[in-house]
C-alpha cells in the first residue's frame, strides 16, 4: 500500500534517500554532459547537406502547387528509380526546372511557407505519366 | 579472521564508554560523539551500505540552530545552552563532525534515531566545549535542550524539506540552467544550418539544426519552471507540529519563529505550514518534487538519445553531429569513440525515474476508508 498510515508517514528515510540521490546524479550528470559533450559538439556540414540534397520529403513544398497526389508520384518515382527529387519531377514533367528550384527551396521550408503562383507545366510528358499510374 | 586481526579489533572495541538512555546503559566507542540511541540503531539496523543522505546532516544543523534561536528568543532556552548549540551547529555547517552520523537509511520510518543522533552529537560536543564528561548531558541535554519544542515527527520532515529545497536551488537548478544555456548557445550558432527532419525515424521536411536544438533548450526551460513551481510546497515546514501535528510541547509562536529563522539561514522562502496535519501525515510536496525530477529526467533521456543517434557513425551512421572524443572507446577496436556522456546521462534518467517510483510508493497518499479496508485485506 502506498503512503503512510494515520497521523504520520513512515517512509521518510526512503523518500529523502531517493530524492537526494536524484538531485545528486542529475546535477552531476547535467554538468558533465554539458562540459564533455554539448560544448564540444560540432555539426558535420558535409553530411547534413548530403542528406538534404537527397531528401525526397522536400516534395512536400510542391503539394500546395501541384496537389498531394502528383507530388506523391514524384516522390515514389524518385525512390523507385533512384533519382533525385528534381530529376524525377522533371522526368514526370509536372514542373519546370525553374519552377522546381523556386518552390523546392529547403531554406524556405523551415518556417511557415506556402508556395503558390506556378504556371501549369508545359513540357508534360504523357507517356511517362501513364507509366506511373 | 586472523588472530592478530581479532586482537586489533578487541583493542579498538575495548576503548568504550557507557552512555545512558531511557532503556538503560549502552557501550559506545569512546572516540565517537554519538550516544546510546544512535548506538542502538547502528546495531539493530546495520543494513546495507546506504547511509542517511549527507544532505540531511547539514539540513538538521540548520534546523537545530534555528530552533535554538527561536527558543532562546522566547526565553525558553538559557544563554549558555543557546550559545553552545549554535556553536556546534556552525561547526557542523562548516563541515566538521560529519563522520559522527553513521546511521543507515533502512531504519525506523520516522527517522527518529537520526534526529537523536543529531541531538546526541550536539549534546556531547557541547560537553567537550564546556569541559564536562561525554554522556553527562550537561550543560546541554539532547532532548530537553537540543530537541526543545520538537518531535522527530515534525523535525525530520522539516529537515527533509530543507535538504531538498537547498540542494535543488543550489545544485540542481544551476546545473540544469548551465546545460540549458550551453544548448541554447549552440542553437543560436546553428540557425542557418538546414538539415533533414525526421519523424517515425523516417525522412521528413527540413528543419534547421538551431530549431532542433532550441527544442531541447525549450524542454529544459519548461523543466526549470516546473522545479520552481514544485518548490512552493517544499517551502512549507512541519516544524512546530511536534508529535502528531497539534503542537503539544511547542510554545505558541515557536513554529513561525523557527520557520523564519530557517528562511533567514537558507535565504529561501520557508514558512510554517498552515496545516501541520497534512504535512506530517503525508509528504505530497516531496512526491510532487520527485515527479518533477521524473519530468526533467524524461527531457534529459530524450536529449541524450537524440544526440547519440545524430552522432552515430562515423562512417556507417547518421553522422550529422561530431561529438568530443573524450576517451578511447574500445579495448579491442582501435580508434573507436563512443557517445559515453549520452550513455551516462540516459542511465541517470532511468535511475531517477526508478527513484520516483519509490518516492511515490513511500509518499503521500492518506488512506481513505476503503483503502484502509484494502490494506487490512492485504496478507
Amino acid at each position: 500500500m502506498p503512503g503512510g498510515y494515520l497521523e504520520m508517514n513512515v517512509y521518510k528515510p526512503l523518500m529523502i534517500h531517493n530524492i537526494a540521490h536524484s538531485i545528486t546524479i542529475m546535477t552531476d550528470g547535467c554538468i558533465n554532459f554539458r562540459k564533455f559533450l554539448v560544448e564540444g559538439t560540432r555539426p558535420n556540414l558535409k553530411k547534413i547537406k548530403e542528406y538534404v540534397d537527397r531528401s525526397l520529403m522536400l516534395v512536400t513544398a510542391l503539394a500546395p502547387v501541384i496537389g498531394y497526389d502528383e507530388a506523391s508520384k514524384i516522390a515514389h518515382y524518385a525512390m523507385d528509380n533512384d533519382l533525385t527529387l528534381k530529376a524525377a519531377a522533371l522526368k514526370l514533367g509536372f514542373v519546370t526546372e525553374q519552377e522546381f528550384d523556386r518552390v523546392v527551396d529547403p531554406a524556405k521550408m523551415v518556417a511557415p511557407y506556402v508556395a503558390t503562383g506556378i504556371e501549369p507545366a508545359k513540357t508534360s510528358d504523357r507517356r511517362v505519366k501513364e507509366q506511373t499510374r | 579472521m586472523a588472530e592478530s586481526e581479532k586482537n586489533t579489533r578487541r583493542d579498538l572495541i575495548s576503548d568504550i564508554r557507557k552512555e545512558m538512555d531511557s532503556l538503560g546503559e549502552v557501550n559506545v566507542p569512546a572516540d565517537k560523539l554519538w550516544g546510546a540511541q544512535t548506538q542502538r540503531s547502528l546495531e539493530h539496523f546495520s543494513i546495507g551500505k546506504d547511509l542517511m543522505p549527507r544532505e540531511m546532516i547539514t539540513a538538521y544543523a540548520i534546523l537545530k540552530k534555528a530552533a535554538a534561536n527561536a527558543n532562546h528568543a522566547g526565553n525558553r532556552l538559557n544563554d549558555q545552552a543557546h550559545r553552545l548549540i549554535v556553536h556546534v551547529c556552525d561547526e557542523i555547517l562548516n563541515g566538521q563532525h560529519h563522520d559522527m552520523f553513521p546511521l543507515h537509511v533502512w531504519m525506523t520510518g520516522s527517522g527518529t534515531q537520526f534526529n537523536m543522533n543529531v541531538n546526541e552529537v550536539i549534546s556531547n560536543r557541547c560537553c567537550q566545549l564546556a569541559g564536562t564528561p561525554l554522556g553527562s548531558k550537561k550543560p546541554v541535554h539532547p532532548n530537553d535542550h537540543v530537541n526543545m519544542s520538537q518531535s522527530s515527527n515534525d523535525s525530520f520532515p522539516s529537515a527533509m524539506y530543507i535538504a531538498a529545497a537547498v540542494n535543488v536551488t543550489q545544485r540542481l537548478i544551476p546545473a540544469v540552467k548551465a546545460l540549458h544555456d550551453a544548448i541554447a548557445a549552440k542553437s543560436s550558432e546553428w540557425t542557418d544550418i538546414v538539415k533533414i527532419g525526421r519523424t517515425h525515424m523516417q525522412d521528413a521536411t527540413p528543419i534547421t539544426l538551431g530549431q532542433e536544438w532550441s527544442g531541447y533548450s525549450g524542454m529544459l526551460a519548461d523543466d526549470l519552471e516546473r522545479l520552481d513551481d514544485a518548490l512552493k510546497g517544499v517551502f512549507r515546514l512541519a516544524l512546530g507540529g511536534t508529535a502528531v501535528g497539534t503542537g503539544i510541547n511547542a510554545a505558541p509562536g515557536f513554529a513561525e519563529a523557527a520557520a523564519a529563522e530557517i528562511a533567514k539561514l537558507t535565504r529561501l522562502p520557508f514558512v510554517s505550514a498552515p496545516n501541520k496535519f497534512s504535512v506530517q501525515s503525508a509528504h505530497d510536496a516531496l512526491v510532487q518534487l520527485s515527479g518533477t525530477f521524473r519530468t526533467l529526467a524524461v527531457s534529459l533521456y530524450k536529449i541524450g538519445n537524440d544526440i547519440r543517434l545524430m552522432s552515430c557513425g562515423p562512417r556507417a551512421g547518421f553522422a550529422e553531429l561530431m561529438i568530443p572524443e573524450n576517451e578511447p572507446g574500445s579495448s579491442i577496436m582501435p580508434g573507436k569513440v563512443n557517445p559515453t556522456q549520452a550513455e551516462a546521462l540516459t542511465m541517470i534518467a532511468v535511475q531517477v525515474m526508478a527513484n520516483d517510483v519509490a518516492v511515490g510508493f513511500g509518499g503521500a497518499r492518506r488512506l481513505s476508508r476503503d483503502e484502509r479496508l484494502q490494506a487490512a485485506d492485504d496478507p
